[in-house]
This record gives structure tokens, C-alpha cells and sequence, in this order.
């Protein structure tokens, strides 16, 4: 009985202007979100590889330990094409330090090379599909009941044996059977530009979550079909339904989410960064005025007169290089880092709190957004989907902490092998061709002028682990537990109001 | 005759279910909207004046030798706008921080300064926004079946079956949704205001209060053509759920469609050089003329006088001018890509509209490329008066050296000679000569459509 | 056979729609219900195939009743409704398909319905064509043939003639008698005094919602049942 509905309510779908207009919109929209989103991705992996380039460039040429401060480069996420998410927010780039946690990467965030271009908006493939498939889904469900209703078959049908409940299954398979094959479609020739472009490569766990995506976007679909079913078993006339649709379309995919996001700034204050990177800055010169007067203390406990140079270079973050210098300034330079570079490391945790108050406040900001969300469709199957594509604040969150932890390790390294107590941390130069300061004074110090690169073959190096298959669908379980959730309310509604129905 | 029609569609609309939800939903977002902004704006506006403070300090520490204060590089902020609740004209994503010093405008770059990266990039729920999304859909939603749902309730032929011409009956019916929805959008604006005075945070003058009739101006030119639209899809078929879909398209069309568009276009016609290019060649430039420098081109010494320190300047002037050269053409061809793009997406209403109120309100593009040509001035401005200064200095070599202080003048200067730059504010009647064109094209559009719609009007089947 | 017993309606706005109506039709009779509009006709349909509850009394179909097990009583009955649209965009055939299956008929072949659609007078040519096409009388005899493929004992029609030209309303009508003569209990809702005359075994008058006359088709025939119609009617006019 439900499959003869089901059979019905396909076919006269299949053939109405709407599925030709649907099928019509995503023709139109597909192909150059689309291309948009490849042609800013293979930009992404541009800029991936000079990065990349240049930062094993640089570690390459390390001759010292204190200038050894791995940048790590983040590869573009590949299904980004499909949701951006944060990752157009964040740069690409983390550099490694010691006196700091990195809290933010730096570098090219995915937006376009003409920052003025930002001002057009182009929206991604899961955006156009919630923007598009929603607004389908209501123009095929709108009239489900109302113009059955009008047209007399309502009165024709139940004077069968067709009892209330599988005739509204039947009638919402039907119409959500109609409008599979433009959500297949829509899939197919997003999937299809993809394969067809030659840098971007997906790995079959990445195909799986495209078909995870699309069973999520069947969800999505249920829930709005149900939501006209809902409406539609409301009100007497197709027009009345058509214009409450319509209202909770523009409320549900645009005003509301707009309205949440901004309500949501302003409800949660956050502090501003200048103000964190002020305090950072005040520890950095408290360490500063530290280091000048250990600076004298070991200058007296070497009874030096003052340091010579003779080839010195230094950098951000602690790097400092020299050879030719006199051995007195070696072991200067040598105590100074002994006692130095812990400190600094310990600068570095009690910055972490600072920091750290500053990031919990973002994540507030953005909890409060996330939970005003749960009143939008259409944004909970974008959150769901932004944990898919590996786009998501989780997935950041947990990269930066990957990060760091990487820096822990790297620490570790360091003071395994007390790198910071040896002359390797800052001079290429061997301990054994070191000059006396009175052969400096006179001019005999030969030292040669190059030197080699340090083996950093058992350094550790970063993994970047991007979360697994298990750890994404955990993600989104909340997003998707709540569509489904939605979609059983709106269906038992529906029931109860279709239930109410007056046939005459 | 018109009245009675033009009152009774009035009275049609007024009690229909679509206008009273409407109404909520509206008076709803407005209110949202202006509350949020209230608290976004107050403290964009404290963040700012702190900021400024700070770059004040800066000033006057580098005041204190001429040289630092000529060639340190200082930042321009442009500061939020109070009228931004009308519209915020994209601002938020345009570059809004100006990097100069006495011998160059460097480079416009985007200051984050309370943006939360883990939030998703959304617009602002300004007037505009509200305009151009909620608005737009709303005339068509109550314009989609004017026509073709009175046929199909066969009271349009009982209509026809009196005294009246069928000009007169779209006309009726056009006006109607025109002053509903106009009347609507006054009242959300109305309370905004009223919500903005009540916190007494914002400040609501007479340049304000112009500003609005500005934008409701501009609100009833887009309402205008939108419902037209709404009209033409309703007497496009005899069939409303068809009318509604016609609407749709139109309404996804300008408003999605080809905003969305833009990105490709701007890269597919308008391709410009990518960003590591351009760095590719100023570092190119850099190593050639650091290579080809005379010898002693890198020395220094603590004596201004020192006979390399003329070098020095000449080999650093070279390398601005050189990053200069690569600089300027990348960010004009910027420009210039971004307005190409932009006259495309001229074929929207929605675009017209944004660019009006950009006009109307000063802000947006306009405001960032007015702010850098004027800069440029200025910095020529600040150099003259630099060199003035150092002229007069017989401590100084007058060795012009763009990043150091080496060879010109280390006297203290104070703050309030020095020249500031302050940014000029679009004077009203260029702005209304500017938005010339676009109200004719809106215009224009307007009174084709109209035209049409009355033509198949005319030749409507009402059986 | 369809069975009235003290069947009672009242809206929730209080009026009394049908006032304890007692009614039986045997298999192999045609019953026509006049009325004018508002009568109670329509409601006395909607209440014997469900749509609305009563709020008295108890509607049978073949012995079932309505209320207590609408969906097994709903096996015996087939409706003709007074305006069907049916689904525009499929053709007559494919609507004659759908409710086929959905009255309990899923084997029927497409001979099957252009047989039946033959029988109704139907002409050839609209066979496979789209519904939104035809005019008023062939949408109502494809509604009349879809009632007659579900081959119910009980057929219930409301008001089936109205709009329709004389002789498509006389074909409708030839229908009817051979349904008849295969034993189907035939309830008529109509303002169709003339057709009541020719075809009726039996004829009520309704009013205000009770049922204020019921002739047999000798009875009525004696008087001119015109007559007895605008007596009737008149009366109310003064009641009031």
C-alpha cells in the first residue's frame, strides 16, 4: 500500500517544473562552487609547497641548536573543497619555540591572494547543498497534504483501505525518493570535478566520508521534507503552506544563523588579543632585565673585562650563532645558555596560563554559537559536516595541541642530551680549535669559515595525525543525534496533526 | 477608483497570515540586530581608542629623534563607523589597516582585532543585511501570486468583469506590496533607532539621521524592483505554485547566484599575479641591487658623516623604491581586479543595492581606496615637511635613508608639528552624485519590468 | 449494504449537521438523497466513510462498523466525489493504476483499464492522455470508472451530475443501472430531481439534517416527486 504512494508521489515529482528547476538551480550552482573551491585549493597547495619548501631549506642549514626551531607547515585538507570551515580563518604555518606555546598558526590562511576579493562571498559545495536542497525540500512538501486536499484525491484515497499513518510514510518516502537523484546528482558533479582535476588526490578513507556526507545530507533533507509535511497537515490551503515555508526557510537557513552568530559576540566577550600579547610582552621583559643581570653575574664569575666577538649572529627567539670568538666568550655563551634556556622554558608555562585564558575565552564564544545553532537545520548538518571534512574547531583545537605537544618533545630532546650546557647549542665551531682571548686580541685567531650542518636525523619530527574516521563521526554524533532527533519530533507532529485532519 | 482598489489590497495584505508572520519575524531581527551591534559597536569603538592611545605613545617616543619618527613604519587604522548598524559594507573583510612612513605607503592588510578565529565568518545583521536578504524575500513572497492566485480564486475575473482598466489593477496591487513592505522595513528601522537611543551608547545625529532617509531611499528603490519581479513571475503564469517558482529563481538568481559567481569570474577574466610572485621578484630585486651595491654600501658607523653612510641611503632608497615598484602595481592591479569583478556583479539588484549604500554611507571600498590615495598624499606631505626639518639641522648629512636614521637629522621634534593624517569624510554631495547611475540603472530595470509585466498583463487569460 | 442507525452529527460550533438519521440500502438499490446545500447530505458521505466522527448513532457498511474498524469497512465502499481533479500531470490510465492498487486491485493489466474506461464511454484517444487536459465529464467518468474497478458491494456519490452537460449526466446515469443490476448498494447525493425520477428505487428529502421523506420508486411516481421536493422546501422557507 505505502509503495503504491511511494510509486505515485515519485513519478508525478519526477515530471513537475519543480524537480526541472531543481535540477536546473544545481546545474548552475554546482560547477562553479566548485571550481571556485579547487581553484583555491590547488592555491593552497602552492603555497603548501614554497612553504614547505622553505622551511626544510632552512632546517637544513642549521649549524647550531639554538637555531633550531622547526616551522611545521599544515597540509590543505583536501575535502576542504567540499566545507572550508575554519580552516579560512587560520593560517598554515606554526614555527616551534621555546620562550612561547604556539596558540594560533601564522601564515596563509585559505582566502584568497586578493584580500579584497573577501568581500564576494563564495559559498562551498555543503553550504549551496543546505542552502538549496532545504528550499527544495519544502517546494516539494509544501502541498504533500493541502493539494490533495484540493484536488478531492485526499477523499478518493481514504475511502480505501489506506489508513493515515502509511499514507504520510508513503507520501514522505515519495517526495524524499524525488529528491534523491538531484542530491546524487549534485554529489556526482562535484565528485566528478574532483576526479577530474590532476593535483587533488582523495584517499578512500576520504571517499567514505564523502558517502558519509551524503547520508548525513539524506538526514538533512528528511528533516525539512518533514517539516513541510508538518505544515502542510497545519493549514487548509497550499497557498497559506507555501508562504509559512517559505518563512521558515528564510528564518531557518539565513536570518537565524546570521542573528546567532552575531548575538553570540555579542553575549560572550572575549579579550582582545593586543591585551594578551601586552602581558606576554611584560614576562618577556621581565625575562629581559633576568637575562641582563645573570648576564654581568657570569661576566664577574669569569672575571671577564667584557665579551669579543668575532663572527655572531643572532636571532628571534634565543638563536644565537658564533665562531672565531675568543674561549672565553664560548664559555661565557655556554653558562648563559645553561641557565638561560630553562628559564626561558619556564617563561614560556607561566605565558601558557595567559595564553590559555584567552583561547577558552574564543572556544566560550564559539560554544555559545554552537548552542544557539542547535535552532537551525541547516547549521547542525554544517557542523556535523565541518567535523567530516576535518574543517572543524575540534579538529584545530586538536591539531594546535598536537603541536604543542610536538614542542614538548622537542624539549625533551634538548635537555635529554643537554644540548643547552654544550657549545654545539650555539657555535659550529669544535671546542678544540677555540681561541685563547690573548691569540684573539692579537689577531691569531684562524678558524675556518665553514662549517657543517647539523645531523637532525634523530630529532624528532612532527606528525600531523588528522583525525581518523571514528574520531570525526564521534565529532559530529551530537549534530547528527540532534537532526535525527528533529526528524522524529517532526514526524510524530506530523502524525498527530495529519491524525486531526479534516477530510470534509 | 484606484483608491477603492489600492485600500482594498492594502487591507488584503494587512490581514493576511504572510504579513502579520512577517511582521514578527521582522521586528524580531531588527531588534536582534540592533542590540548585538549596540554591544559589538561600544566595544570595537573602547578597543579602538585604546589602540589609538597606544599608537600615539609610539608617536612620541619616536618623536624623539626626527629620523625614527620618519622612517619607522606606523599603522593606519580606519575607525569603526557609527553608522555601520545601516550598513557595514563588507568592511569587516576589506583591509583596514594602512602601513606608511614618511617614505612610502607599504601595504593595506587586514587588522584582526577582536576576531574570533574559531567563529565562522557571518555578515553583520545590519539594516542592509536585513534589506537585501529578508526584505527582498518577503516582497516576492507577497508578490509571487497577486495575479495568479486571484485567478485561481476566480475573483480577479469578477474584478475585470467592472468598470476597470487592467493598469489600474497592477498598479493597485504594485503599490500595495511597495508601501506594505516599505512601511514595514521603516518601522524595524524606527525601533532600531529608538532601541539605539534608549542605550544612549550610540550616537544619533543630524548626518545620521540623513544617512537613514539615504537608506530608505535606496530600501524603496530595491523594494520597487524587487516586487516587479514578484509581479512578472505572477502574471508569467496562470499557475501560483509556478509564479512561486519563477520567484525563486529570480530571488536565488541575484542574491546567491550571482554573488557567488564572482570569485570565478574574478579569477577566470581578471587573473592578477599570486602573492609569492611578486615576493619572488622584490626578493630578486633586493639580491640584484644588494649584489651590484658598491663596496661599504653596508657600513656604518656612529658618526653621521661617515663618508659610506651616503651609499648606505642610496643602496636603501633603491631597494624601497624597488619593493615599491613591485608593491604598488600588485595592489593596484588589486584594485582593479576587485572592480572588474564588481561591475559584473552589477547585474544583481542585490549588488546595486550594496553598492548604494556604500555610496550613501562613505564606507566599503570607496572608503579604503579614498583612505589610500589620500595617504599617498599625505606621505609626500610628511616627507616634505621631514626634509624641511632636517634641512635645517646642521648635524645632519641629508643622506635620505628610508629605513634608518643613520644620515639625517636626530633632533627631537615636537608632536604638533608634525603632520596627521586624518581621514576626510565623504562630503554628501559627491556622494549623491555618485549614486546617480545606480539609482537610473535601478530605475531603469524597474520601469522595463513594469512595462512587461503589463504588456502579459494585458494579454493575461483570467478565465 | 449500507446501514444508518440513528446516525448523528454536531459540529463543534453546535449546529446539528444530521439528526438521528435511520437509513437502510439493500444490495441491488439505488438510493438518491436530495437536499439543499447544507442539508446534511454531504455529511451523512463523509460520516459513512469516516471523515468526520458522529456524534450519535453508528454508520454500517455490509455489517462493519465505521467507527469500530474504518479501514475493513473502507474494503466495501467506493466514492465518487462531486469535483475530482485526480492528478493532473499523470494520465488517465496511470491514475486508474494507482487506484487500483490502492482500492486492493494490484493485478489489473492496462487492457483491464481501457476496458473499463471503454465501458464508461470514455473516448479512446484519452486513454493516455494527461488528466489536466480532459474536461469536467471525463474526469468524472474516470472517477466513476475508478470506483467501478475497485468493485465494491457499496458505491457512495456525491452530487456526481453537478456541472455536467444532460448527456454525459444521462451516460453517468446508464452506469448506475448496471452497477445496480450487479447487486451494488448505490447512495446518491444530488439536486438532480429529473434523474431521481428515472433511475431511483428510492428517494429521501432531507432538511436541516433530518430526513424528512423516504418513497419508494411506486410511491413517488404516484406524486410528482417536483411537487413533493418544493413542498417540502417551501415549508422550511416558513419555518423560518
Amino acid at each position: 500500500m505505502i509503495w503504491h504512494i511511494v510509486k505515485k508521489d515519485f513519478l508525478l515529482n519526477i515530471f513537475s517544473a519543480r524537480f526541472i528547476i531543481g535540477v536546473l538551480l544545481c546545474i548552475i550552482l554546482i560547477p562553479f562552487t566548485i571550481s571556485v573551491s579547487i581553484d583555491e585549493y590547488k592555491n593552497q597547495l602552492r603555497i603548501y609547497a614554497v612553504d614547505k619548501e622553505n622551511s626544510e631549506k632552512e632546517l637544513k642549514q642549521i649549524k647550531v641548536y639554538s637555531g633550531l626551531k622547526p616551522e611545521l607547515i599544515k597540509y590543505p585538507e583536501p575535502l576542504g573543497i567540499l566545507y572550508k570551515g575554519i580552516n579560512q580563518n587560520v593560517g598554515n604555518k606554526v614555527k616551534i619555540y621555546l620562550q612561547e606555546y604556539p596558540l594560533f598558526p601564522t601564515g596563509h590562511a585559505s582566502t584568497r591572494d586578493n584580500p579584497l576579493l573577501n568581500a564576494f562571498f563564495s559559498l562551498d559545495f555543503i553550504t549551496v547543498l543546505s542552502l538549496v536542497l532545504s528550499l527544495l525540500a519544502l517546494v516539494f512538501s509544501y502541498d504533500l497534504i493541502t493539494r490533495e486536499h484540493e484536488e478531492g484525491t485526499l477523499r478518493l484515497i481514504f475511502s480505501n483501505y489506506t489508513g493515515r499513518i502509511p499514507f504520510l510514510i508513503g507520501k514522505i518516502t515519495g517526495v524524499l525518493l524525488s529528491l534523491l537523484p538531484i542530491l546524487f546528482f549534485c554529489f556526482l558533479l562535484s565528485t566528478l570535478f574532483i576526479v577530474l582535476s590532476p593535483d587533488i588526490k582523495l584517499q578512500i578513507s576520504d571517499w567514505i566520508r564523502v558517502a558519509i556526507l551524503f547520508i548525513f545530507s539524506i538526514l538533512y533533507i528528511l528533516v525539512f521534507i518533514l517539516m513541510g509535511t508538518i505544515i502542510s497537515a497545519f493549514v487548509k490551503s497550499s497557498s497559506t503552506a507555501i508562504v509559512l515555508s517559505m518563512l521558515c526557510w528564510i528564518w531557518f537557513v539565513f536570518l537565524w544563523p546570521v542573528s546567532g552568530s552575531y548575538l553570540s559576540k555579542s553575549i560572550v566577550k572575549t579579550d582582545l588579543y593586543d591585551n594578551v600579547r601586552n602581558s606576554l610582552d611584560d614576562l618577556d621583559k621581565e625575562y629581559g632585565k633576568l637575562e641582563g643581570e645573570q648576564w654581568g653575574a657570569i661576566q664577574k664569575r669569569l672575571n671577564m673585562r667584557g665579551t669579543n666577538w668575532w663572527n655572531a649572529s643572532g636571532g628571534e627567539d634565543g638563536y644565537f650563532e658564533t665562531y672565531g670568538s675568543p674561549s672565553e666568550t664560548m664559555e661565557f655563551h655556554r653558562q648563559l645558555n645553561t641557565w638561560k634556556e630553562p628559564i626561558r622554558l619556564s617563561y614560556a608555562d607561566r605565558k601558557w596560563p595567559v595564553q590559555k585564558a584567552y583561547l577558552d575565552g574564543l572556544i566560550r564564544q564559539q560554544k555559545m554559537e554552537k548552542n544557539l545553532s542547535w535552532f537551525s537545520p541547516s547549521e547542525i548538518l554544517v557542523q556535523a559536516v565541518s567535523c567530516l571534512c576535518r574543517s572543524s574547531e575540534k579538529d584545530f583545537l586538536r591539531y594546535m595541541d598536537e603541536t604543542r605537544q610536538y614542542r614538548e618533545t622537542l624539549v625533551t630532546y634538548l635537555k635529554d642530551r643537554n644540548l643547552f650546557e654544550k657549545y654545539i647549542y650555539f657555535t659550529p665551531q669544535d671546542p678544540a680549535t677555540f681561541v685563547s682571548t690573548a691569540d684573539f686580541i692579537k689577531g691569531n685567531n684562524n678558524v675556518p669559515d665553514h662549517f657543517n650542518t647539523l645531523d637532525l636525523k634523530e630529532v624528532p619530527t612532527f606528525i600531523d595525525i588528522p583525525a581518523a574516521i571514528d574520531t570525526s563521526l564521534k565529532d559530529s554524533f551530537t549534530g547528527i543525534a540532534a537532526l535525527i532527533l528533529i526528524s522524529i519530533i517532526l514526524f510524530s507532529g506530523s502524525i498527530i496533526v495529519f491524525n486531526r485532519y479534516q477530510l470534509r | 477608483m484606484f483608491s477603492t482598489l489600492f485600500i482594498k489590497e492594502i487591507q488584503q495584505l494587512l490581514y493576511s497570515f504572510r504579513f502579520q508572520l512577517s511582521l514578527i519575524i521582522v521586528l524580531l531581527v531588527f531588534t536582534i540586530g540592533t542590540i548585538a551591534f549596540i554591544r559589538l559597536y561600544s566595544e570595537e569603538k573602547a578597543n579602538y581608542f585604546v589602540y589609538h592611545k597606544e599608537q600615539l605613545k609610539n608617536l612620541e617616543e619616536q618623536a624623539k629623534n626626527a629620523s625614527h619618527l620618519a622612517t619607522l613604519r606606523k599603522n593606519y587604522v580606519l575607525e569603526p563607523r557609527s553608522n555601520s548598524i545601516i550598513s557595514d559594507c563588507k568592511e569587516k573583510m576589506f583591509p583596514n589597516q594602512f602601513i606608511y612612513s614618511a617614505y612610502n605607503v607599504f601595504n593595506l592588510e587586514v587588522r584582526h582585532d577582536n576576531v574570533n578565529p574559531l567563529l565562522k565568518p557571518v555578515q553583520n545583521l545590519s539594516w542592509s543585511f536585513i534589506v537585501s536578504v529578508c526584505m527582498s524575500f518577503l516582497a516576492l513572497l507577497f508578490a509571487f501570486d497577486t495575479i495568479s492566485g486571484e485567478k485561481e480564486d476566480h475573483t480577479l475575473a469578477l474584478t475585470l468583469s467592472n468598470q476597470i482598466s487592467r493598469g489600474k489593477i497592477l498598479w493597485a496591487k504594485y503599490a500595495s506590496i511597495l508601501s506594505v513592505i516599505t512601511a514595514t522595513t521603516v518601522l524595524g528601522i524606527l525601533i532600531s533607532i529608538l532601541i539605539m537611543s534608549i542605550s544612549g551608547k550610540i550616537l544619533i545625529n543630524t548626518d545620521f539621521l540623513i544617512e537613514t532617509g539615504g537608506f530608505i531611499t535606496i530600501t524603496f528603490l530595491l523594494i520597487a524592483l524587487v516586487t516587479v519581479f514578484g509581479l512578472l513571475s505572477s502574471v508569467f503564469s496562470r499557475n501560483s505554485s509556478v509564479s512561486l517558482l519563477i520567484s525563486l529563481c529570480f530571488w536565488l538568481f541575484f542574491a546567491i547566484i550571482i554573488p557567488n559567481t564572482s570569485v570565478y569570474w574574478a579569477n577566470k577574466l581578471f587573473p592578477i599575479e599570486h602573492r609569492n610572485e611578486v615576493e619572488a621578484k622584490i626578493a630578486q630585486g633586493y639580491e640584484d641591487l644588494c649584489n651590484n651595491a658598491p663596496p661599504g654600501s653596508w657600513s656604518s658607523s656612529g658618526d653621521p658623516f661617515y663618508d659610506r653612510h651616503k651609499l648606505r641611503a642610496d643602496l636603501q632608497m633603491k631597494l624601497m623604491d624597488n619593493e615599491k615598484k613591485f608593491n604598488l602595481s600588485y595592489i593596484n592591479d588589486m584594485f582593479h581586479q576587485f572592480e572588474e569583478t564588481r561591475s559584473i556583479t552589477l547585474l544583481s539588484p542585490i549588488a546595486q543595492f550594496d553598492n548604494l549604500n556604500e555610496v550613501n554611507l562613505g564606507g566599503g571600498y570607496r572608503r579604503l581606496k579614498e583612505n589610500w590615495n589620500d595617504l599617498q598624499n599625505y606621505q609626500i606631505q610628511f616627507l616634505e615637511w621631514f626634509k624641511a626639518f632636517d634641512a635645517k639641522d646642521p648635524k645632519s648629512p641629508h643622506w635620505y635613508n628610508p629605513n634608518e636614521s643613520y644620515s639625517t637629522s636626530w633632533k627631537s621634534v615636537s608632536i604638533s608639528e608634525v603632520p596627521v593624517y586624518t581621514e576626510k569624510i565623504i562630503p554628501f554631495s559627491s556622494r549623491i552624485l555618485q549614486s546617480g547611475k545606480y539609482i537610473a540603472l535601478l530605475l531603469a530595470y524597474t520601469a522595463i519590468l513594469f512595462f512587461i509585466s503589463f504588456v502579459l498583463f494585458v494579454k493575461y487569460d483570467v478565465r | 449494504m449500507l446501514q444508518a442507525i440513528d446516525l448523528t452529527k454536531r459540529y463543534e460550533d453546535q449546529e446539528l449537521a444530521l439528526d438521528a438519521l435511520n437509513l437502510e440500502i439493500k444490495e441491488g438499490e439505488i438510493f438518491f438523497l436530495l437536499g439543499a446545500n447544507g442539508a446534511g447530505k454531504t455529511t451523512t458521505i463523509n460520516l459513512f466513510l469516516n471523515f468526520i466522527e458522529p456524534t450519535g448513532g453508528k454508520a454500517l457498511i455490509n455489517g462493519i462498523d465505521v467507527t469500530k474498524e474504518p479501514l475493513e469497512s473502507k474494503k466495501y465502499v467506493s466514492y465518487v466525489s462531486e469535483n475530482v481533479m485526480l492528478y493532473g500531470n499523470f494520465t488517465a490510465r496511470q491514475n486508474l493504476d494507482f487506484f487500483a492498487k490502492l482500492g486492493g486491485k494490484p493485478n489489473l493489466s492496462k487492457e483491464d483499464y481501457y476496458m473499463q474506461m471503454r465501458e464508461v464511454g470514455l473516448q479512446e484517444e484519452a486513454f493516455e492522455k494527461k488528466i489536466k487536459t480532459f474536461s469536467k465529464g471525463m474526469r468524472q467518468k474516470v472517477g466513476l470508472t475508478i470506483a467501478i474497478i475497485k468493485d465494491a458491494p457499496n458505491i457512495l456519490l456525491d452530487e456526481p451530475t453537478a456541472g455536467l452537460d444532460p448527456k454525459a449526466a444521462a451516460e453517468l446515469m446508464q452506469i448506475l443501472v448496471n452497477l445496480k443490476r450487479q447487486g451494488k448498494s448505490i447512495f446518491m447525493c444530488t439536486h438532480d430531481i429529473f434523474r431521481a425520477k428515472n433511475i431511483a428505487d428510492r428517494v429521501g428529502i432531507m432538511k436541516e439534517g433530518r430526513l424528512v421523506m423516504v418513497r419508494t420508486r411506486e410511491e413517488f411516481l404516484e406524486d410528482d416527486l417536483e411537487k413533493i421536493y418544493m413542498n417540502y422546501m417551501q415549508e422550511m422557507v416558513i419555518e423560518k
